[in-house]
């Protein structure tokens, strides 16, 4: 790797810690916004005040709100997040178990809709103006435009209620068994895929549309280079400088379409966390959530920039 | 200028030309119209009343008596889906005009100051922008509440990073344009000059971020109300419609897939419209679109 790129990446990372410092401020404010507390949620309405006044205390919400934000800092330096209200266990070792459950759908998620979207791209692009074109670019429309949640029924209404052949809802871990596992994500995975899957074979489409005419294509093709390795060496690795921006933005979009995907087929992940936290008025457990989930958009996004580097020599001589 | 001269000015314009020049956005368009006015004169235009309940009636398949039939308190889901357009209208406009008008705001300022204000407010909205938008929506839905307003609030916050970052790039460029040099040589202050001759040049293209934004504001409240966090029931929404009909699922599908199908249309309505706004405002594409005889579109000419 060149020194520029190094440079690139090492400059990146600094600005990746900033935001995710002022991401901690920024859910840390809002937290102590919201209505409701806790404690009070917890032990419900027949608590007594002086159950109400210890577990304020054990939990440390009696204390001013800079030193709360303090401790918290001081806390994840050392890799303690607080305890969850609400689940009476360490928020480290919940989010550790979810944020598995989350990422083995996520990932073969995403993987499908590249690859499948590029795919489709291509062809798309290839065969402009034609019945397959408008094919594509028509379900590419729909399903951008499908609401998450009501896909996932109309396959859950197919699949586990008509045919019986997927289970409804639940989640197995890979490590008991990949048959049970994969039925398990098969639904949610297609499900998160959709939208994403439309985006990149809309972008592909309309990147490979740019570069299909350009003078390169021409004097590559007048050399008497096969089309096969004008399309992949010299029209996608163009084409693909856009929609590798699209996957970075996307695969941060699909963390948070895991909100939807894990309500309607019930699986245990970061998503279903995050809104029985939010409800449940668990901040300690949204605060951390909100922040594991940035620091893994971040982390996409620096992929995203370092790949820029490498495909494009252009941006790392900037 | 008068009236009819104003009126022909616009139809001859480039962006309205390309726009009707594609006969699916032009049918887009129909049909949007069509449900904003179904949704405006829903008393009218609605065969029931959305709130009256008949339990008697419960339940019912799609009959001629009920295109949809009827929910799980009997009442007509035909009639809520068409009120329900109002609170999806409502949310997409309102919510999409907040985000624009604050994004704008921050992205003028950000652009214009420069330096270390210009630093706080992107790294800011760098923030935000790194928390998903659904569940910065709930977290803030937590905040102000369910309601009408406040999910619009929600939704309008989450989505201003964009317009701030889209304005800020534009006001980067647009600064350095030689008739702000004029102007500043003229004697224009920075403030005239940012409200004169930048912001106009910045409006275009955050209009079509809106646009193209609208059918995500509305998946957004869907979104959010299916999960319980939207609007307040009785209040018909197509989100919480699709929620509450899913338990009915296995026995009648239609009263969740109904109300399902009108947010995808809408969305996909407005989402084709912002395609054919963007390529119509795009000058790379100049000349290349809506001309007569060539409906088709041409991304490259």
């Amino acid at each position: 790797m060149s020194n520029k790129l190094l440079k690139m990446i090492g400059r990146r990372i600094v600005q990746s810690i900033i935001v995710i410092f002022i991401v901690t401020l920024i859910v840390f404010l809002l937290n102590q916004m919201v209505p409701g507390d806790p404690i009070v949620n917890f032990l419900g309405s027949n608590a007594t005040e002086e159950q109400i006044a210890y577990y304020t205390q054990l939990f440390g919400y009696d204390q001013p709100v800079l030193v709360q934000y303090f401790k918290w800092i001081q806390g994840l330096f050392h890799g303690e997040m607080g305890r969850s209200v609400l689940m009476q266990k360490e928020i480290s070792t919940i989010l550790f178990q979810r944020l598995q459950v989350t990422l083995s759908i996520v990932f073969p998620a995403f993987i499908l809709a590249v690859v499948l979207g590029v795919v489709l791209g291509i062809v798309a692009a290839k065969n402009r103006g034609t019945a397959i074109d408008s094919v594509i670019s028509f379900f590419a429309n729909i399903g951008m435009s499908m609401p998450m949640f009501w896909f996932g029924m109309i396959l859950i209404l197919i699949f586990a209620l008509k045919l019986g052949v997927l289970p409804t809802s639940g989640f197995t871990a890979f490590s008991e068994g990949a048959g049970e596992w994969a039925s398990h994500i098969v639904l949610p995975m297609i499900v998160l895929a959709m939208g994403p899957l439309a985006q990149f074979t809309r972008q592909t489409r309309s990147s490979m549309l740019e570069v299909i005419r350009q003078d390169y294509v021409t004097t590559a093709r007048a050399k008497g280079i096969s089309q096969r390795a004008i399309t992949f060496k010299h029209q996608l690795r163009n084409a693909f400088i856009p929609i590798i921006t699209v996957m970075g933005v996307t695969l941060g979009g699909m963390i948070g379409g895991t909100v939807l995907v894990e309500s309607i087929f019930v699986v245990p992940g970061l998503g279903n966390l995050m809104i029985t936290s939010i409800k449940g008025r668990d901040f300690m457990v949204v605060q951390n959530g909100v922040l594991v989930i940035a620091i893994a958009v971040a982390i996409c996004n620096l992929i995203v920039d370092i790949l820029y580097g490498v495909i494009d020599p252009r941006i790392r001589n900037d | 200028m008068n009236k009819k001269s104003a009126f022909q000015k616009i139809k001859n314009s480039r962006v309205v030309r390309v726009i009707f020049a594609r006969k699916s956005v032009v049918f887009c368009l129909a049909v949007l119209l069509l449900l904003i006015l179904a949704a405006i004169f829903a008393p009218i235009v609605a065969p029931y009343d959305p709130y009256k309940q008949d339990l008697k009636g419960m339940l019912q398949g799609m009959g001629p008596k009920h295109i949809f039939g009827t929910d799980a308190m009997g009442r007509d889901v035909l009639t809520r889906i068409i009120y329900g357009g109002r609170v999806s209208f409502t949310v997409g406009l309102v919510s999409v005009l907040i985000a624009g008008t604050i994004g704008m705001i921050l992205g003028l300022i950000a652009g214009m100051a420069g330096g270390i204000v210009d630093a706080v407010i992107m790294r800011f909205m760098d923030a935000m922008m790194s928390v998903p938008m659904i569940i910065m929506a709930l977290f803030l839905g937590s905040i102000f509440g369910k309601g009408l307003g406040n999910i619009c609030l929600a939704i309008g916050i989450s989505m201003i990073p964009s317009y701030a970052r889209v304005t800020r790039g534009q006001v980067l460029t647009v600064r350095e344009m030689d008739y702000v040099t004029a102007g500043t040589l003229c004697g224009a202050s920075k403030l005239k000059n940012t409200i004169s001759h930048i912001f106009p040049n910045c409006v275009s293209s955050n209009i079509v971020l809106m646009t193209m934004n609208l059918g995500n504001a509305i998946l957004n409240e869907a979104a959010l109300s299916f999960l319980g966090m939207g609007i307040n029931p009785p209040t018909a929404s197509w989100g919480s419609m699709v929620n509450d009909g899913y338990k009915y699922m296995g026995t009648n599908a239609v009263i969740a897939i109904a109300p399902g199908l009108f947010i995808m249309i809408t969305v996909l309505c407005f989402n084709m419209v912002g395609d054919a706004l963007r390529d119509a405002m795009d000058p790379k594409l100049r000349g290349t679109l809506g001309k007569k005889g060539k409906g088709k579109k041409g991304k490259k000419g």
